[in-house]
Order: structure tokens, then sequence, then C-alpha cells
């Protein structure tokens, strides 16, 4: 299951698009827009919600390729992958990755390498609506975010308008 | 370069714009006529010429062609549609 879809994302439906007999384990990451946005520490902004925007066709593609490099890493039996776009209120879920395999560990490893790997490869990006600000596109700059492979920074190469 | 046909053949890119890219330009995608074996390197070069308020993404952004993730010495063929990835934010 890859999708880019535009209603709430259901967890359950993910969860049973990856069940399988062969499984014993299920990890299913959930990603929620959250409210306020620390950027220094006298700079907190408050979302009033968020747009995402996808290269669609490409994101998609994005996805699978990468669904499948995680089951060449990883002993993967079944895997889903959803993505919001359009209008998100904060707290709603904007991404749901789901992974099933025989044993755990290699269900938590690839889980993470996934919505890792999405954040980083896949054409789609997000468009702040501040409560008092107007709105932002999000393009961080390399090694902005808070994964293993890059070093954490604050500091994100965004572009304001209004 | 001096045969008869080379020194007027012109190509045609669609680049595709999304984001903030977009914005800047206020458009969703241009059409740029550029000299046959124009690489992906020199594209950005003429993107910004036309298009300055581009600068600051284009130069921090990834390139695909056909949606496939291309580098900066890929040369483009006529018709081709270059989308401009600027920094993704998705997740």
């Amino acid at each position: 299951m890859i999708e880019l879809i535009e209603e709430p994302i259901d967890a359950a439906r993910l969860l049973t698009a990856v069940s399988d007999p062969a499984c014993g384990g299920q990890v299913l990451f959930v990603g929620t827009t959250r409210r306020w946005t620390q950027r220094d520490p006298h700079d907190l902004l408050e979302t009033e919600y968020l747009m995402y925007e996808a290269y669609r066709e490409m994101a998609l593609g994005q996805m699978r390729s990468l669904a499948e490099e995680a089951a060449k890493r990883w002993p993967i039996k079944k895997f889903a992958m959803v993505h919001r776009l359009g209008r998100v209120e904060p707290q709603e879920a904007s991404v749901a990755v789901a992974v099933s395999s025989p044993h755990r560990s290699e269900a938590f490893e690839a889980a993470k390498w996934l919505i890792d790997q999405l954040k980083h490869e896949v054409p789609i990006w997000k468009q702040e609506h501040y409560v008092q600000n107007g709105t932002e596109w999000i393009h961080p700059s390399s090694g902005s975010c808070n994964c293993p492979t890059h070093e954490p920074k604050l500091a994100a190469n965004k572009q304001h308008s209004r | 370069m001096s045969g008869p046909n080379s020194s007027v053949d012109n190509i045609s890119i669609e680049v595709l714009l999304f984001a903030g890219a977009s914005e800047l330009a206020g458009a969703r995608s241009i059409v740029l006529s550029l000299a046959a074996g124009t690489t992906v390197a020199e594209l950005r070069e003429n993107l910004i010429h036309q298009y300055p308020a581009l600068e600051p993404l284009a130069t921090v952004s990834r390139w695909a062609v056909g949606e496939i993730f291309v580098d900066d010495t890929h040369c483009l063929k006529n018709s081709d549609r270059v989308a401009m990835i600027p920094p993704v934010s998705g997740g």
C-alpha cells in the first residue's frame, strides 16, 4: 500500500494492509503535525494548519523504490506508506509507515529507515500557515533534521511570504 | 558545431516548479528554449538569469528528468520535463 491521500489517515488500515501469517511483528509509525514550532528561545510560532504539496508521480515512484530497497535490506513481508496532501490540522497524522516481518527487530529497523528516507528523498513539501505570521514554505537546509545521519541543527533555510 | 543542423537547433524544456519555487516564480511551470546539448547545470544558470528570485532555492535544489534524479552534467533532450526539487519537507 503506497498512497498520497487528501483524507485523514486511518492507521488501522495500514496495519490491516501489512497483516501476514508469517509475521510476528508489525511496526507502525505515525507522524503528526505540531502546533508549536520553537525556532529560537524568543520565537515560538503557532501553526493554524499545514498545506502539503507533492510532485505526485515522482513521490509515488520514490516511495515504491524505498519500499523495494527496504525489502532487500530486511526480511519485510509487507509494507504500507501513506502521506497526506492538502490541508492538515495540527495534531493530525501527516504520514504513516507500517511494516511487518517475521521478527520485531527488523520491523523496527525497516520502519525507521523508511520514514527517515521518506523525509529526505520524497518530493513532498509543507507550507506552514501561522496564526499570526502569514505563510511559509519549508525548505530545510541540509543537516537541519534530527535523523541519526545528520547533525541536529535548528536553523532552517526558510523563505517568507506575505 | 558548424554543421547545417546544429547551429539553429534549439530544444524546448518544460521546468516544473513546486512549493517555494513555484511561489517565487509565480508559475507552476516554465518553458525554456535552450541550445541543444544543454546540461542541467546550464539550465539552472539560464533559469536563474530569467528568474533571479529563484536563485536561493535553485542553488540548493536537486533536479529530476522523467521523475528520476539526475546530476548537473546530465544532458537534456528536446521535450524533456525537468523538475526542480527544492529541499523536501514531507513527513
